[in-house]
C-alpha cells in the first residue's frame, strides 16, 4: 500500500531532479573550461508521454528484459537520461556552450520544482497517517 | 544519493576558482618584476601564469556506476572541474627604453613582464563571478537536501 504508482512516480522524478540538480552543477562549475559541452536531463515529457497513453495504448507485455519493448513505454521503463548538448548554442571563444544565465534560471527552477514533489511526496505519507489515525 | 554529488562538483569549482584567483593575484603583483629568474646570468622577468582547467572525469567511481545502474541514464554526470596544471604564457616581454634600470640590457632597453593588467582584471572579475555561481549552486543543492528530510514528518 505504501508504494503506490503515485509514490513511484514521485521516486522517479524526484531522482530526475535530484540528477538534473547534479548536472546544473556540474554546467555551472565548468563555466570556463574549455571544450566543455553542457549536460541536461530529459524526464518530464517522457513521462507525460507515458501517462498520456498508458491507459489507453497497446504495450508489450515482457516477461523477460531481453524482450525488445514494443508500443508505448510503460511507465516503470521511464527514467531521467542524461545527455549531452551537441548543438551550437552561446559559443565562447574557447568552444564552451554554457550559458550561465539559463544555467542558474534551471537552478531555481529545478529547486522549486524539487520542493514541490517533496511537498506532494510527503502529502501522501500524511493522507495514508490520518487514515491510520482515524481521528 | 546523488546530491552529494553535486555538493562535490561544486566543491572542486570553487577550489578551482580560487587556485585561479590565487595566479591572478600573483600574476598583477608581480606585474612589475624585472627579476624573476636568474638564468645564465641574466634576469628574467617574470612570466605570466595561467590556470589550466579542465573537467573532472570519475567515470570508474563506484557511484558513478551505481547511478548509472539505477537510473539508467547511460551516461556518467561529469564530476565537477580541477585545475591540471599552471603554465607559463609565452607571449615576449614587453620591452621599455630605460637606460637607468639596473636590470637594462646593452641597448638600454629593460624586460618587463608579458602581464596585461586589464586582462588580468577582467579574468579576476570572471572568476569572482563564477565562484558566487557555485556558492549559489551549493546552497541550492543543499536547500534541496533539507527539504528531502521532510518527506513522511
Amino acid at each position: 500500500m505504501l508504494s503506490t504508482p503515485t509514490m513511484s512516480i514521485f521516486e522517479k522524478a524526484l531522482d530526475a531532479a535530484t540528477l538534473r540538480q547534479r548536472a546544473i552543477s556540474n554546467n555551472i562549475a565548468n563555466v570556463d573550461t574549455p571544450h566543455y559541452r553542457t549536460q541536461s536531463v530529459v524526464f518530464e515529457d517522457e513521462l507525460q508521454k507515458a501517462m498520456a497513453k498508458s491507459s489507453t495504448a497497446f504495450t508489450a507485455y515482457r516477461t523477460n528484459e531481453k524482450h525488445l519493448p514494443f508500443g508505448m513505454a510503460s511507465l516503470q521503463d521511464v527514467g531521467p537520461k542524461l545527455q549531452v548538448d551537441k548543438a551550437v548554442g552561446p559559443m565562447q571563444n574557447s568552444a564552451n556552450n554554457v550559458d550561465l544565465d539559463f544555467e542558474m534560471t534551471n537552478l531555481a527552477r529545478n529547486q522549486l520544482w524539487y520542493n514541490a514533489l517533496v511537498q506532494q511526496a510527503s502529502g501522501q505519507y500524511n493522507k495514508l497517517r490520518t487514515v491510520i489515525g482515524g481521528k | 544519493m546523488a546530491l552529494f554529488g553535486s555538493f562535490d562538483s561544486s566543491a572542486s569549482a570553487l577550489t578551482a576558482n580560487r587556485l585561479r584567483m590565487d595566479v591572478i593575484s600573483s600574476n598583477i603583483s608581480n606585474a612589475n618584476t624585472t627579476r624573476g629568474e636568474y638564468v645564465n646570468g641574466r634576469w628574467q622577468p617574470y612570466k605570466r601564469k595561467v590556470a589550466i582547467i579542465e573537467p573532472k572525469k570519475e567515470a570508474s567511481s563506484f557511484q558513478n556506476f551505481l547511478q548509472m545502474a539505477a537510473n539508467k541514464t547511460g551516461r556518467t554526470v561529469t564530476n565537477g572541474v580541477r585545475v591540471t596544471r599552471i603554465m607559463e604564457d609565452r607571449t615576449p616581454p614587453k620591452m621599455m627604453y630605460d637606460p637607468t634600470h639596473p636590470d637594462a640590457d646593452a641597448r638600454g632597453y629593460v624586460a618587463l613582464p608579458n602581464v596585461d593588467m586589464l586582462k588580468e582584471m577582467v579574468d579576476l572579475m570572471s572568476t569572482t563571478r563564477a565562484y558566487e555561481s557555485n556558492v549559489t549552486a551549493i546552497n541550492a543543492a543543499k536547500a534541496m537536501a533539507m527539504k528531502a528530510l521532510e518527506i513522511g514528518k
